[in-house]
This record gives structure tokens, C-alpha cells and sequence, in this order.
């Protein structure tokens, strides 16, 4: 086994949730699975079942791909890295001290009328 | 929290599967050896994601007609980044830390030093409590908590103990563990509990994320709101 690339990409948390329900759903219509392999898939079926109930119980349960690239679009103007857009996406960031806790050097880089901004956003 | 890793591997399918789509019999042998595993240095495996490419398969005719084939996949795996914020809930508490489950990853600990300034073991609830400015905030069992990831510790599974590890195992099970594993007991009842007890305590994680909530914002979610 080997390693091509580490990290080829960052997914948020509501791709994961939807390529999980997506694949959770075919796998109930799949006739070609026989009973017997089941338990082969335990790992796979408990891992699944786990993240969709976290990730359910989480802002990103909410959000879809239009929601999303809408925030991304007033994001923009911020010049925010690709980990702090991606933090404000998950987490959603409902008051200063979370922005605050997302976003490094909030001081220098954002006055307060653009963190008012980022929170209405959200 | 999750990232793409491109990966690539033999892949064996057997006859018994022969029927299905090659992409499935693949994708699911590829299920059955990486679901809800951690592959070093890169983190816990959830699902593939898609193939990229698969070799020409090369069969074994003379051993039970299965063929093998090189695969390059796509694979969802959870790994946070350094500074990264998460949300987890507290799943118990020792005089050496915090421990935060987040569902379908248990293996996160709170140091005592990356926790607020005045945060003080209870032994008698077995809790943390933070003193802040007269209050007593209690960090208590089930409690969603905000935490930031400090460091992430892949840990190789092996006979040699180091004093690093031995000390995160004692942080994870809340009790020295002893550095040689010899037992003395006369009886074999005391032999197979002390090989027991030996074996639970030098059990360690594969992959472990250190936590810090030293910082405005972090901790329980309820001290913020």
C-alpha cells in the first residue's frame, strides 16, 4: 500500500454528510448485496452510522451546495485563508468570540463593521 | 475535519464476487480492509471516495481463480489541521486530562496544561472545574465542549514501550502503568488477570489528537453563550 498523496483536498463538513446520506441511501436499494456479506461491511456500516449522527447533530446538517457558495461569494472580499473559510463553514460562527477564535490576527486584518458583516453572512 | 487522500493498493477479488461491477466488487474490498481504520501518518479512513484507476487484473488460475489488481483510490478520511476548531462532547475526566468523543472518534485528550488557568481536578465528583473570577465552572460528562486541535500522534503498535508512550498511556487509562509487564502470581487465575491487566494498559491508540481550550471561546459551549 502507498501513499500518493496525503491531502489532495479539504472537504467541509456538509460534503461528507451528503456523499454519506447519498451512498446510505443507494446502498438500501442495492439488490446485489447478498445477506450473507453483511457482516463484511460491520466497519464500514459503524463508521458511517457514527459520522452522519455527528455530523447531523452539527451546523452543516442545514447547508447545501447552493447555501454554501453563496456565503463563499461574500466571503471573498475578506482575503480569508482556505482553513478559515472552511472553519466559518463548519462551524458557523454565531458571535465575535467565535469569529474571533476562527480567525487569526482579526484585529489588524478586519475592522469591526467586516466581522458584523462575516456574522450576518453566516 | 476531512480531507482526500489518494492512495493506491492490491486489491484481491474473489470468485464469489465475480458477478458484481468490478468498481463495486473493488470499492468493497477496499471498504472491508480500510472502514474505520487509521492508516498511519494520514489519519482515520471513512469511506472511499472514488477510484482513479485500476490495473489490468491478473488472475490466479491455479490457486482459486481470484484476480488481483493495482488500484489507485480517492479516500474520505477525518484529520484535522493543526489550530483546527472541533466540537466534541466530554466523555470523562482522570487527573491527567480531559477525554472528548466526538462520536465516531474517541481518542482525544485535554492536558491539564492546555486548559484554562485555575482549572482544578475534583477527586471527589471526578470532574474539572475552572475557578473564574469566583464562579465554578464545572466541565462535566456529556457536555458539548470547543476545543482546538494542539497535535495529532500517530502511535506505532509495538512491543517496545518508550517513556513517551508510556506516559500517554497512563493519561488515557488514569493509572501508572507498570514498565515491566512480568507477573509474580502463583495461581493461573492471577496470571491470566495480570496478562489481562498488562495487555489493557499497554493498549494505546493508533492515532490520538491532542486538545487545547486555553483561550477565549473555548471550553463548553454553555460558559459562552
Amino acid at each position: 500500500m502507498e501513499v500518493l498523496d496525503p491531502q489532495l483536498a479539504l472537504l467541509s463538513n456538509w460534503e461528507v454528510l451528503a456523499i454519506l446520506k447519498e451512498e446510505a441511501e443507494s446502498a438500501k436499494r442495492d439488490v446485489l448485496r447478498t445477506p450473507g456479506t453483511q457482516q463484511k461491511f460491520q466497519d464500514l456500516k459503524t463508521v458511517e452510522y457514527e459520522v452522519i449522527s455527528f455530523l447531523s447533530k452539527s451546523p452543516c446538517a442545514e447547508q447545501d451546495r447552493q447555501s454554501v457558495s453563496q456565503l463563499l461569494a461574500k466571503l471573498e472580499r475578506f482575503n480569508l485563508t482556505k482553513a478559515e473559510k472552511l472553519q466559518i463553514i463548519n462551524l458557523k460562527p454565531q458571535s465575535l468570540i467565535d469569529l474571533h477564535l476562527i480567525v487569526e490576527e482579526i484585529e489588524s486584518r478586519l475592522s469591526d463593521e467586516y466581522k458584523e458583516e462575516i456574522l450576518r453572512a453566516v | 475535519m476531512f480531507i482526500l487522500s489518494v492512495l493506491r493498493d492490491n486489491v484481491r477479488v474473489s470468485p464469489a464476487d465475480f458477478h458484481k461491477p468490478r468498481s463495486v466488487a473493488i470499492t468493497e474490498n477496499l471498504h472491508f480492509k480500510y472502514a474505520n481504520k487509521v492508516v498511519h501518518n494520514i489519519g482515520l479512513c471513512i469511506r472511499v471516495y472514488d477510484i482513479l484507476h485500476a490495473d489490468d487484473p491478473v488472475v490466479h488460475a491455479c490457486q482459486d481463480g481470484s484476480y488481483k489488481t493495482k488500484v489507485t483510490f480517492r479516500m474520505i478520511v477525518f484529520r484535522p489541521f493543526i489550530d483546527e476548531v472541533l466540537v466534541g462532547k466530554i466523555s470523562g475526566s482522570t487527573p491527567y486530562g480531559i477525554k472528548v468523543s466526538m462520536e465516531f472518534f474517541d481518542d482525544i485528550i485535554i492536558p491539564p496544561h492546555r486548559m484554562q488557568p485555575n482549572t482544578i481536578y475534583d477527586a471527589s465528583e471526578g470532574v474539572w472545574v475552572w475557578h473564574y473570577e469566583g464562579n465554578e465552572l464545572y466541565l462535566d460528562k456529556d457536555q458539548q465542549i470547543r476545543f482546538r486541535v494542539n497535535q495529532l500522534q500517530f502511535n506505532e503498535a509495538g512491543p517496545e514501550h518508550s517513556r513517551e508512550l508510556l506516559q500517554r498511556v497512563q493519561a488515557w487509562s488514569g493509572a501508572p502503568a507498570a514498565l515491566n509487564s512480568t507477573v509474580g502470581a502463583a495461581s493461573l487465575g492471577a496470571v491470566v488477570d495480570g496478562a489481562a491487566e498488562a495487555s489493557n494498559e499497554e493498549k494505546i491508540a493508533p492515532f490520538t489528537i491532542d486538545g487545547d481550550i486555553l483561550g477565549d471561546g473555548l471550553g463548553c459551549l454553555s460558559w459562552w453563550q
